[in-house]
């Protein structure tokens, strides 16, 4: 058995609709797995980036690869390392913070780098946008409250360095 | 010039090349077939009875050409009847390009009558699809089309066109016909690599697959195994890329494949795969496919190395340049020892003999057959063991003379590819060979063959059982046939005269000949009831999921 590895994969794709269908429906139909997608606009208004975190041998992640590539409106397909990875995600949190003054409740958050709004009474919006780890951590922190309601996105991602996905 | 959305349809399709369309009218392709009725000189439109049998025959006009398939219905039903025709060309890197009718662009989404998002439904069986919103991009889409469906690996486009855009207007200036993408370059230290496999091999074998037929490569196949005196194997798709009586050709490999062939992917040292995607019907177990073997997988699909087999080395192009670029390069070889000891294979084990008897045993057909139509027919089947049997015993000799629905195995296929094929080829004997399953999924375009006034000869093994899944049963669920004894009580003699056809009956060996030279002679479309025994069985066998080592010969 290969070893399963997680990667992190951009796609540069047209920007229309039924795009996100595509690359989606390629991973249902083909059995691949996906861990968190997400999708926008790039600075170029005719592209969007799909980031995909997925995961697989070298094998399937080689199939994923050239599978993407061979759909007409994926326009470029990069797997960032992981030590060029720059990931980030975000997390809204709905929490009711019975037990600590409103104080107390904004120098922990500060702490853990996370905004507050009180909504009301002892109800919070708590938001945070950090790489995938702190984002668990600081949910398993705010279960020492009472969390209501959670909102979470995919990762979004770029490599730290020089090159990009149009140099091919 | 102003034209509105159907003439620009209609205009852009011959100048992509179309001389045919196989199809069924339709509110939602009203315009677009009032645009046709003025241009029924320049273009024709073969009416099926059925659109799945419309796809089918754009299908196998393909296949049988090597141009582009042509299909269009209306929305909804229309659009989902050719489902199975599309999937069947996806699977087998068919170029088709499917034109549907939708509703009114202020229909769309609102469930309205005959409204389906074929575009949706057909994502996972086309290479790309689209639904063309603005009729000025019509006939950009539709150039598109051609050149996605034929370049590199070919497959299937669908282009779905709402109502109002086939009656909006617009200035329209033809565009030139498209032209294929250039292939991917073939990497040169794989062709090294690849070259230095093939200078150490002792004992070279060549699996060919439908690629060979679709690069247009079969010259440089057969001249390439010449100079190096390598034996060549088929997928079921790259049969009729090598003529029958080539000295090293081993014929089918796989699940029903010749002993020979499978016998030499387990002895093999050196496997070059080319246009060929290692099915499970050829590697059962994709775990153990020839093992000994370095293996040069050659393929224009990047995505389809290692896919299910690993490769020791890919290269990726277009198979006839890389073809042509290995005759350059390699030298001479004799391989005599390896030819001998596959001779000597092929001596002591091959295909099932014929039966012996008064009854007609179909292997015995299929030689006749071929003994009567000569090299230039086109045969066409359907889907299960009358399949397999033509496929181990049809003598072909000629490229693209053996259609068949074989990723997919879509039963019902034949009839319709037949009349795409004998539209496509008047002058060429088009021979559908069926069983009695499958030729009642899809007999209706019978009529239309009667209709067009083309004369197919339908061959129908008729056993009154599902032969291919009975066998199944016979071998692998103790004979518990389920739902294999199909029992229908149709007289195929008496289907042929309602449809205005020939019907023939043969029940006896000695009748085959006389009646084949009849029907052929009749110049009509005409079935033949052939009688077969219930329990003849394909063989050899390798059954699924197992290894060449554990072929089944059978009796």
């Amino acid at each position: 058995m290969m070893e399963m590895k997680k990667v992190v994969l951009s796609l540069l794709v047209s920007n229309h609709f039924g795009v996100l269908t595509r690359v989606t429906n390629l991973f249902s139909s083909r059995g691949y797995n996906i861990q968190s997608l997400a999708v926008g606009e790039t600075e170029n208004p005719k592209f969007s980036r799909i980031t995909i975190v997925t995961s697989g041998d070298a094998a399937i992640i080689n199939q994923i690869k050239l599978q993407c590539a061979k759909l007409e409106d994926v326009k470029e397909i990069q797997e960032v390392c992981d030590d060029e990875l720059y990931m980030r995600e975000v997390v809204l949190v709905k929490v009711r913070v019975a037990y600590m003054s409103k104080e107390d409740f904004e120098r922990f958050a500060q702490n853990h780098h996370a905004q507050v709004r009180l909504i009301e009474d002892d109800l919070w919006m708590v938001e945070m946008c950090s790489n995938t780890q702190n984002v668990d951590a600081f949910i398993d922190k705010l279960e020492m409250f009472e969390i209501v309601e959670i909102a979470r996105t995919g990762g979004v991602a770029l490599s730290i360095s020089t090159h990009t996905v149009y140099d091919k | 010039m102003i034209m509105n959305g159907s003439q620009i349809l209609i205009q852009s399709l011959i100048d992509q090349g179309t001389d045919t369309i196989f199809g069924y009218p339709g509110g939602s392709v009203l315009n677009i077939y009032d645009a046709l009725y003025e241009r029924s000189k320049d273009i024709r439109h073969v009416l099926t009875s059925h659109e799945q049998g419309a796809a089918h025959a754009a299908d196998g006009y393909a296949r049988s050409t090597g141009k582009t398939g042509v299909c269009m219905a209306t929305s909804g039903p229309g659009a989902t009847n050719l489902v199975t025709g599309i999937a069947t060309a996806y699977m087998d890197s068919i170029p088709l390009v499917a034109i549907t009718g939708n509703v009114a662009s202020d229909l769309i989404g609102r469930d309205s009558f005959q409204e389906v998002d074929i575009a949706g439904i057909t994502m996972p069986i086309t290479k790309h699809n689209f639904i063309v919103h603005d009729v000025k991009d019509l006939a950009g889409t539709i150039r598109l089309a051609f050149e996605i469906a034929n370049s590199n690996r070919p497959g299937p486009v669908l282009v779905d066109i709402p109502k109002d855009i086939t009656a909006a207007t617009c200035e329209f200036e033809s565009l030139p016909r498209f032209e294929k993408r250039p292939y991917p370059q073939a990497n040169k230290s794989q062709l090294q690599e690849a070259l230095k496999a093939i200078e150490r091999a002792k004992r070279p074998l060549i699996y060919a697959g439908g690629g060979i037929l679709s690069a247009n490569a079969c010259e440089e196949l057969q001249t390439y195994s010449q100079k190096t005196q390598t034996p060549i194997c088929v997928s079921a798709m790259g049969l009729s890329s090598v003529p029958y009586n080539y000295e090293l050709y081993l014929g089918m490999i796989g699940m029903h494949g010749t002993p020979v062939s499978n016998y030499a992917s387990v002895n093999a040292d050196l496997v070059i795969a080319i246009g060929a995607r290692f099915s499970d019907r050829v590697a059962g177990n994709r775990k153990k496919f020839a093992n000994a073997a370095t293996i040069i997988h050659i393929d224009v699909d990047a995505s389809e190395i290692s896919k299910n087999v690993s490769s020791d080395i890919a290269v990726i192009g277009d198979a006839k340049e890389i073809l042509r670029y290995l005759i350059q390069q390699v030298e001479e070889e004799k391989h005599s020892e390896w030819r001998k000891t596959l001779l000597d294979f092929q001596t002591k084990i091959g295909l099932p003999q014929v039966h012996e008897g008064d009854k007609v045993d179909p292997r015995d057909f299929i030689y006749t057959l071929h003994e009567i139509l000569g090299d230039d027919a086109i045969i066409v089947t359907d889907v299960g063991q009358h399949q397999m049997i033509t496929a181990q015993y049809y003598q072909f000799f000629k490229p693209r003379s053996f259609i068949s629905s074989c990723g997919l195995g879509t039963m019902g296929y034949g009839m319709g590819a037949s009349i795409g094929a004998k539209v496509a080829n008047p002058d060429r004997p088009v021979v559908m060979i069926t069983g009695d399953g499958s030729f009642h999924m899809n007999m209706n375009e019978m009529a239309v063959a009667v209709s067009e006034g083309l004369p197919i000869i339908v061959l129908v093994f008729n056993n009154a059982v599902l032969g291919m899944v009975r066998q199944w049963q016979t071998l692998f669920y103790g004979k518990r046939y389920s739902q294999t004894s199909i029992n229908r009580q149709t007289d195929f003699v008496k289907l042929a005269e309602a449809f205005g056809a020939n019907g023939y009956r043969i029940t006896y060996r000695n009748e085959i000949k006389d009646v084949l030279t009849q029907a052929l002679a009749s110049k009509k479309p005409c079935i033949i009831d052939c009688v077969i025994d219930e329990d003849d069985c394909v063989y050899p066998i390798i059954p699924p999921g197992k290894g060449a080592e554990d072929i089944i010969y059978g009796n």
